[in-house]
């Protein structure tokens, strides 16, 4: 049997993220090929939907990676996704998605070995968690009666 | 100052004193700025200078140039060189608001309507291509620390204090002298009050240590033969020429270094003609000193007003209230608003050559960016609305953190100024509409690039 390899997609604020993909590329350390990055300059233009579009056409995880509290290059564009990814949690829950599988967190661009970090903690983390049960998402009238805590 | 008076481009420069900056609009190019000027209550344009108002004002009231140590008249110059050379009038001091009708500095005065106490405040209006904040620093309270002393034991001083009292034009004309007028024969520096100090400001100032070794030159050529202690947390003398001070307060013979372990066990009382300083030592020892006066060295501080300041500009702070600069490493003479630019002490504690450079650097970037007859270049990277889908519920101008949205005298949909816009896209994130376009990063393209990735 084949290992299961998941496609997480990663929103990487153009200012700290993904200058921090950068710096792990620079430096040649490797990470998960299962991690593709989408830049875009802030972290708050993450459009919660963009994350729910992720997991309809194929995403079995999605990473919000954002500068950390107080470096935004735009003042509070990563509070907003962070305030944005909250409530995100709380609609995945209903739709019966793993928290796990939506991660927000902060890489500097100095912080290249962080990066490879957190891509592979989420891959292994999604990797345990396996596929996306794709059937429910996108369809919530089929979905089973949800139970919350 | 000659220069800005009298030089090449002085038709270009208007200055303001008595001013507050009261309200601030507009973008990189296109500033308009409200400025409340209160009143001087002497015309600047008649006034010759000489000075003759003020012997005769029968009110003094502590000094602010002089830290408080010396007086002034409720009419003064604010120091001597000020600019413009003109006195002002305290009404807060004058006899004239206190109901009483003193006239004497008027009387006083050789040009025939020059002091008016029919004076008022004005509320001018300036429009500008740039903003530079240059708002300074100001010294931590030492009252925060009661054991030091400060404010309650007389000869404990704060640095500028010291140095209002060490000055040629100070109180007392550069001799330097206890609150009872006599030489010190012992003198205590105490570094680090305050600063590397997570109870209250965590961070190293920079430059006191290099002042308290300038300090100790100027005691050894003013006050042959006094004891200098130095009391110090840390010892930080960066850059290539002030360790030379340093060297020349350790190599003096009057000269002792003391390291303390914690301001906090630091206490000083008055005692006697001078005061007692207790301390434990870096090496957990407890022991005391003598010394005639004291001199804190507090750290540097953000000046009050300017989390107002930052607000009205739209110039958001750090955490420790200075303004935040675009980037820490490769640009500290522009904040995170495009054409507000920052100089000096109000963006970090720094050393009168970083702020000069700083100043400079700011003012670089305004010439070479607002050069007469070029157009300014606007970021492709901007947002625009899609004014057919807008449905004016305003929630785009909440988020935006430029304050480049606005909105149709009817209120009915959003607008977006590209030169206040610096395109972070949470507009469009936000809409709930999807009446924003990111431009560059739109919904679709973000969206084909995910279609490509997750084939």
């Amino acid at each position: 049997m084949t290992r299961f390899e998941p496609k997480i997609v990663g929103f990487l604020c153009n200012w700290c993220s993904y200058a921090g993909a950068d710096k792990a590329g620079a430096a040649q350390m490797p990470y998960p090929a299962n991690f593709k990055p989408v830049r875009v300059m802030c972290s708050g233009r993450v459009d919660p939907q963009f994350v729910l579009q992720a997991y309809e056409r194929g995403a079995d995880g999605v990473m919000i990676l954002a500068c950390h509290p107080g470096d935004c290059h735009y003042k509070e564009g990563n509070y907003r996704a962070t305030q944005r990814h909250r409530m995100l949690l709380r609609m995945l829950h209903q739709f019966g998605i793993e928290p796990e599988r939506c991660r927000l967190d902060y890489v500097s661009a100095g912080e290249g070995e962080k990066f490879v970090k957190v891509v592979t903690d989420m891959v292994e983390t999604v990797r345990s968690l396996g596929p996306l049960r794709r059937s429910a998402v996108g369809a919530p009238s089929v979905l089973p009666p949800c139970s919350l805590p | 100052m000659g220069e800005i008076l009298h030089g090449e481009h002085a038709h270009n420069i208007e200055i303001l004193t008595l001013a507050e900056v009261t309200d601030v609009a507009g973008y990189l190019g296109n500033f308009t700025v409200k400025i409340l000027q209160t009143a001087r209550y002497v015309d600047t344009v008649r006034c010759i200078g000489c000075g003759e108002c003020i012997a005769p004002c029968p009110v003094s009231v502590p000094n602010e140039f002089h830290e408080g140590l010396g007086e002034r008249k409720a009419i003064s110059l604010t120091f001597a060189g000020a600019l413009p050379n003109v006195p002002f009038l305290d009404p807060a001091a004058c006899l004239r608001w206190k109901g009483q009708d003193c006239e004497l500095c008027r009387k006083a005065c050789p040009v025939e309507g020059t002091v008016q106490f029919e004076d008022s405040a004005k509320i001018l209006e300036r429009s500008a291509g740039a903003v530079i904040l240059a708002t300074g620093s100001t010294l931590f309270d030492c009252r925060n620390l009661p054991q030091l002393g400060y404010a309650s034991v007389p000869d404990v001083y704060t640095s500028l204090e010291f140095e209002r009292l060490m000055a040629s034009n100070g109180p007392t004309g550069g001799a330097i002298v206890t609150r009872a007028g006599k030489p010190p024969e012992s003198i205590a520096i105490v570094h680090c009050v305050g600063s590397l100090d997570e109870r209250h400001r965590p961070y190293c100032s920079g430059i006191c240590c290099e002042y308290a070794f300038k300090f100790s030159h100027l005691v050894r050529t003013k006050v042959p033969g006094a004891k200098v202690y130095h009391l110090y947390k840390e010892l930080v003398t960066p850059g290539k020429e002030a360790f030379s001070l340093y060297r020349h307060a350790a190599g003096s013979p009057d000269s002792r270094f003391i390291r303390y372990q914690d301001i906090g066990e630091l206490q000083i009382r008055e005692n006697g003609d001078g005061q007692a300083i207790r301390y434990r030592d870096a090496a957990g020892q407890e022991d005391s000193l003598h010394a005639a006066m004291v001199v804190l060295c507090p750290a540097i501080e953000p000046p009050r007003g300017s989390a107002e300041l930052g607000q009205m500009m739209d110039v958001s702070s750090d955490r420790f209230g200075f303004f935040e600069e675009l980037h820490g490493t490769l640009d500290s003479a522009q904040s995170k608003v495009k054409g507000v630019y920052l100089a000096g002490a109000c963006q970090a504690p720094m050393n009168i050559e970083k702020s000069i450079s700083q100043g400079m650097a700011a003012a670089g970037y305004i010439l070479s960016e607002l050069r007469d007859g070029t157009k300014l270049q606007v970021d492709p990277v901007t947002a625009s609305v899609n004014e057919g889908a807008c449905s004016g519920c305003h929630i785009c101008r909440f988020v935006c953190p430029y304050k480049a949205i606005s909105y149709t005298a009817e209120g009915r949909t959003a607008s977006i100024n590209p030169l206040l816009c610096r395109g972070c896209g949470t507009c469009v994130a936000a809409c709930p509409a999807g009446a924003i376009i990111g431009n560059h990063f739109t919904n679709d393209q973000i969206l084909a690039e995910m279609e490509a990735i997750l084939r």
